[in-house]
């Protein structure tokens, strides 16, 4: 049965020229789980918000959206509200209320019910999202995660029939990613309800949807099953092809047709690939290992380094010692709450140890003034960028920072110029910081930490909310910087970026640094922590880390001729 | 002026209450406590952009809450005073703001001195119902000299931070 | 659904209105009536539950503050408050007056039951309690404060970061002189309101999405009449009407000056006491017999 019908839409916001979205036609029927997925800025948290009046932006709108064969506008506010439940990206500010039932029973009391019937069915939301654990709590004592599933729950205990998420699992640890589309595929199967979801990382949600949609500058270019969407992208020659998954591209590069979806899948066309095991399985020592540069003073070094946030709190980082070369990249992964950005912060001297030593360059962090310290030496982008922003354009913030940095204002200016043009930053200086895309913010906040110049650069998931495209863009710049000598030490959720671009990988877990190693070692090791390539080449060709090695690997091998 | 919609005005001003308990203790962090008076800026802020009932209910509320979650103000009998005064200061620029729409400097100035002179009044009757002699130059003294830096910098401040956010339409393009 | 109960405590699980009706009556007598009798069973009803619900804690507290702030109110007054007509001795030319002396006492009694009341409000009266009892008056204003509750640990977070981050780019509020660190502070400030405005458009949008504005809005809470709450709220109310009529014929009457006149025990007083008595021992009777029956089943189990 068709439950959306959207024809002809265009919309445009005010003060802008070209439409944001354009010529969009669409019917979605009941019980689709549709993937929406594109560039950043492409429009589709747009497009999402279109489908919800209440909370569509203004501006130009043509074209029509029919929901059950009624104009969506024309719907009455009750049935908008009950009927089309919306979550976005930040699950910090959907939260309205400090209470966990109270959350969960806020859309209830708008919509007028009585005392028993919220009661019933925020009961029986809580047991199906597994709440009852933290029901009563406040909602600031929630993990991330928790948080996000308890936004799921206060919008499906309004029992809607068609729901619309932008981007819900950007802020999680890839654990809490899996937890939170289990529980959408769940609804969408049990339930029935029709799913409409944008994601920029499409490796976990393409198993489980339906249909795939993609969008490029307003407008809809594909319409296409999970399995067909490698070819046609391949035919595209979107240079978003970068952005599918392991499986897809892997199988993409040789042969046509559907693609496997799941890692099962993908592994099972592999093996039927080679029947005999390859005659020379390449080891892991194929590859040149970086080099270690012992002769120089490492760029940090930690002596079993202890913090904690309070004199009675709990110890959040315990005994940390390592050393990092300079001049190399470095990645530390975990899960939530491990310790990460604590860690990260000790290292950058905003927060002091109370037991160990921090030595930066040879010299230990305390003996630093701290206009050396900031000027030249550290540059930390800290996991939320918008704290590094203090002025309303995005030049006015980084002029700020240069004058400060640098007395000489000639000096000043150039280094200016130099960042602004590594970073293509040009079209963005008018704008305010907080009216860019998450890609674009990430960036204005790397060029202000940049314009010091810093040797040691602290770097906090730099690659959050941000499409493949720019993920690219920003492995380039950690090249060019450790050209330079510099040294990076970046915190991230994204296993595939450190399997990328990293040359050392160090696991953190409850408050330690758990491995340590050159990064491809690192990652052969692990059945979890590692990436889907890896995973579909395990046991077949074991050198494979990342899409291309398997594919590379491959090609020796002369599948698909 | 474009109007608001009822739960952008609800959002806001718990958004002020909230900015009312956490900035005193911030400015006394820094050493700068009761000559600032931190707590007048967001409810001055809430009159102004929510209009004179959300002001009103602002300022009324912020002295009781931040009382029992922080300790400050002491709930007799400071607290009741600073109520009615600072209930006072976002009515007042609420309703020369938003209701009569006068300028921003006027009515910024107007409702600084109208709260001053409730405060006045009301210090009078809690002070002499806590038993505490209250006199007019300790009055005066309290409202508008040592406070003076406080003034001046909300009259920097507000006016700067009220016109950005209009022009910026932080909150514009509501339905209303 | 059940209402937070922290173990050692079973009557802060009844209902909220009953409970507030228990502190509303101890702390309006304890404040306002001096007699002596009343005054003990106050304090020592609330000592009680303060152990009750806080444990060897509350004892420390208790004998560290209160005792020897009891003990400077009860000597202080008589030698700021020279008023009363017996006379006892003088100090300095100045007279200490037995009335006076009488008046220390009570009213530091008074006083530290009042405290006491007040710290156990504080355990037992959660915001959820509060915001309920209230919220049915007008429930935009407790969904505001709800919404503030909620913004305040969120806004003290986001200071932190702010200002973390303002030190690694150099501009650290505890350095540089008072007029630089007055700057680097009003900047933090202008910043949170930046980002504090800028999500509240997002939490505005996500009311609209879950139908906030519609007409008939409902209010909900976890709490509800079960027969145990109707029970002791009748038990209170009967008690309740016994002390009124007492209050009413002056039972409780007590005027330190210029004489001391203390109301006297007579057969009907007796009553009227035992009446407040079992009312401020409420919860100590409803945990005594929550703690038998627990050992009795478990002796039988
Ligand atoms: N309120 C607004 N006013 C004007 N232009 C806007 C507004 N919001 C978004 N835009 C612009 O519209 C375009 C589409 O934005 P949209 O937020 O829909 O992108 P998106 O695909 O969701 O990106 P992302 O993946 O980063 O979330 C962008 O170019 C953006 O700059
Ligand atoms: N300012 C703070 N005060 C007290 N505790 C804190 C503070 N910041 C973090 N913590 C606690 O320290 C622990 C580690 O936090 P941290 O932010 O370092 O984790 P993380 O590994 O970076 O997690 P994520 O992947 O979610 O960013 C958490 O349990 C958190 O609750
Ligand atoms: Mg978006
Ligand atoms: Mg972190």
């Amino acid at each position: 049965m068709e439950q959306l019908k959207i024809s002809g839409l265009n919309f445009t916001y005010p003060g802008r020229d070209g439409k944001d979205l354009s010529d969009i036609s669409l019917t979605v029927q009941k019980g689709d789980f549709i993937l929406l997925f594109g560039r950043s800025g492409c429009g589709k948290s747009t497009f999402l918000k279109q489908l919800k009046p209440a909370i569509a932006p203004y501006g130009r709108r043509s074209g029509r959206i029919e929901y059950d064969g009624t104009e969506i506008t024309e719907l009455s506010e009750r049935d908008q509200s009950s009927k089309i439940g919306f979550v976005s990206q930040n699950p910090e500010n959907q939260i309205v209320t400090d209470k966990v039932w109270h959350e969960l029973a806020f859309g209830l009391e708008s919509l007028g019910y009585d005392n028993r019937t919220i009661r019933l069915r925020v009961a029986e939301m809580a047991s199906f999202f597994g709440i009852q654990d933290w029901f009563l709590k406040p909602v600031n004592e929630l993990s991330g995660g928790q948080r996000q599933i308890l936004n799921l729950a206060s919008v499906m205990v309004m029992q809607p029939e068609v729901l619309l998420l932008d981007e819900p699992t950007s802020q999680l640890d890839p654990i809490a990613v899996s937890g939170f589309l289990a529980m959408l595929r769940r609804i969408n199967e049990e339930l029935g309800v029709t799913i409409l979801l944008s994601e920029h990382h499409l490796e976990e949600v393409l198993p489980i949807c339906s249909r795939v949609l993609f969008m490029e500058g307003g407008r809809l270019l594909l319409d296409v099953t999970p399995r067909e969407l490698g070819s046609c992208m391949k035919r595209l020659k979107s240079e978003m092809t970068e952005a599918l998954p392991a499986c897809v591209k892997i199988y993409a590069a040789f042969s046509e047709g559907e693609t496997p979806i799941t890692v099962r899948e993908a592994k099972q066309w592999l093996s039927t690939q080679i029947s005999p095991a390859p005659k020379s399985p390449a080891s892991p020592e194929d590859k040149p290992l970086f080099p270690r540069r012992n002769v120089q003073e490492p760029a940090v070094r930690l002596e079993e380094i202890w913090y904690r946030y309070e004199k009675k709190a709990e110890d959040i980082v315990k005994g940390v010692s390592m050393e990092i070369p300079q001049g190399c990249l470095y990645g530390i992964v975990g899960g939530n709450g491990v310790g990460k950005s604590t860690l990260l912060s000790v290292i950058g001297g905003v927060n002091q140890p109370y037991r160990g030593k921090v030595k930066l360059m040879g010299v230990a962090l305390p003996k630093i003034p701290n206009g050396e310290r900031y000027r030249g030496l550290i540059g930390y982008l800290p996991q939320d960028p918008c704290s590094l922003f203090v002025r309303n354009t995005v030049g006015r913030d980084l002029e700020d920072m240069a004058y400060a940095a640098f007395s000489d204002r000639q000096t000043a200016q150039k280094r200016m110029e130099r960042v602004i043009d590594f970073f293509h930053l040009k079209p963005l200086l008018g704008r305010h910081p907080y009216d860019l895309s998450g890609g674009e913010q990430q960036c204005a906040a790397l060029a202000k930490v940049l314009l010091t110049d810093p040797r040691i650069i602290l770097l906090d998931e730099p690659t959050k909310g941000i499409d493949a495209v720019f993920k690219k863009r920003l492995s380039k710049l950690f090249y060019t910087l450790k050209e330079q000598g510099k040294t990076v030490i970046l915190v991230s959720h994204d296993i595939d970026f450190c399997a990328h671009y990293m040359d050392f990988c160090a696991l953190m877990f409850n408050g330690e640094i758990i491995s340590e190693n050159e990064t491809r070692k690192f990652f052969m090791g692990n059945s979890f922590y590692t990436t889907a390539a890896n995973r579909i080449a395990r046991g077949i060709f074991p050198g494979g880390l990342t899409s291309e090695d398997v594919i590379e690997q491959c090609r020796k091998n002369r599948i698909g001729g | 002026m474009m109007k608001k919609s009822f739960t952008v005005n609800l959002t806001g001003t718990a958004l002020c209450l909230a900015l009312g308990v956490i900035l005193p203790p911030l400015f006394h962090l820094v050493g700068a406590g009761s000559t600032f008076l931190p707590m007048h800026i967001p409810v001055l802020l809430c009159g102004l952009l929510f209009g004179w009932q959300y002001g009103a209910v602002c300022g009324f509320i912020v002295p009781l809450l931040s009382s029992v979650l922080t300790g400050m103000p002491a709930l007799f009998p400071v607290a009741p005073a600073m109520m009615l005064e600072l209930c006072a200061y976002g009515a007042l620029t609420g309703f020369f703001y938003r209701r009569l729409r006068w300028n921003v400097y006027p009515a910024l100035l107007v409702a600084m001195v109208g709260g001053r002179i409730v405060s006045g009044l009301a210090n009078a009757v809690f002070f002499s119902m806590a038993q505490k002699p209250y006199g007019f130059a300790a009055f005066l003294a309290a409202a508008f000299v040592t406070a003076l830096p406080g003034i001046v910098i909300q009259i920097i401040l507000i006016p700067i931070i009220v016109l950005s956010l209009e022009k910026a339409k932080i909150f514009a393009g509501e339905r209303v | 659904m059940t209402t937070e109960n922290n173990g050692r405590d079973a009557f802060s699980a009844y209902h909220p209105v009953t409970l507030f009706l228990y502190f509303c009556t101890v702390l309006f007598f304890s404040m306002f009536f001096l007699h002596p009798v009343l005054l003990a069973i106050s304090l020592a009803s609330v000592f009680l539950y303060s152990v009750l619900l806080s444990g060897r804690k509350a004892v420390r507290f208790n004998l560290l503050w209160m005792l020897p702030v009891t003990l400077l109110i009860a000597l202080v007054n008589p030698l700021l408050n020279h008023s009363g007509a017996t006379i006892l001795l003088y100090v300095n030319d100045n007279p200490i007056t037995l009335e006076s002396t009488v008046f220390g006492l009570l009213s530091a009694a008074a006083f530290v039951s009042v405290v006491i009341g007040f710290s156990c409000f504080n355990v037992v009266m959660t915001s959820d309690k509060l915001m309920y009892l209230f919220g049915r008056m007008i429930p935009v204003l407790s969904l505001m404060f709800s919404m503030t509750l909620r913004l305040v640990p969120r806004y003290k977070a986001q200071i932190r970061k702010i200002s973390e981050a303002q030190k690694c780019i150099g501009c650290d509020v505890s350095q540089g002189g008072i007029f630089q660190r007055i700057r680097n502070g009003v900047h933090i400030v202008s910043i949170l309101i930046t980002w504090a405005l800028e999500n509240a458009v997002e939490t505005a949008d996500s009311m609209k999405a879950r139908g906030f504005g519609l007409k008939g809005r409902t209010t909900f809470s976890i709490y509800s009449w079960k027969r145990r709450d109707k029970t002791l709220l009748a038990v209170q109310l009967a008690l309740l009407a016994v002390v009124f009529a007492g209050m009413g014929m002056g039972a409780f009457e007590t005027a330190c000056f210029p004489f001391v006149r203390i109301a006297g025990l007579s057969g009907k007083s007796v009553a009227f006491f035992a009446a407040y008595a079992l009312f401020c021992l409420l919860p100590a009777i409803v945990d005594g017999k929550e703690y038998f029956v627990w050992n009795s089943l478990k002796s039988a189990g």
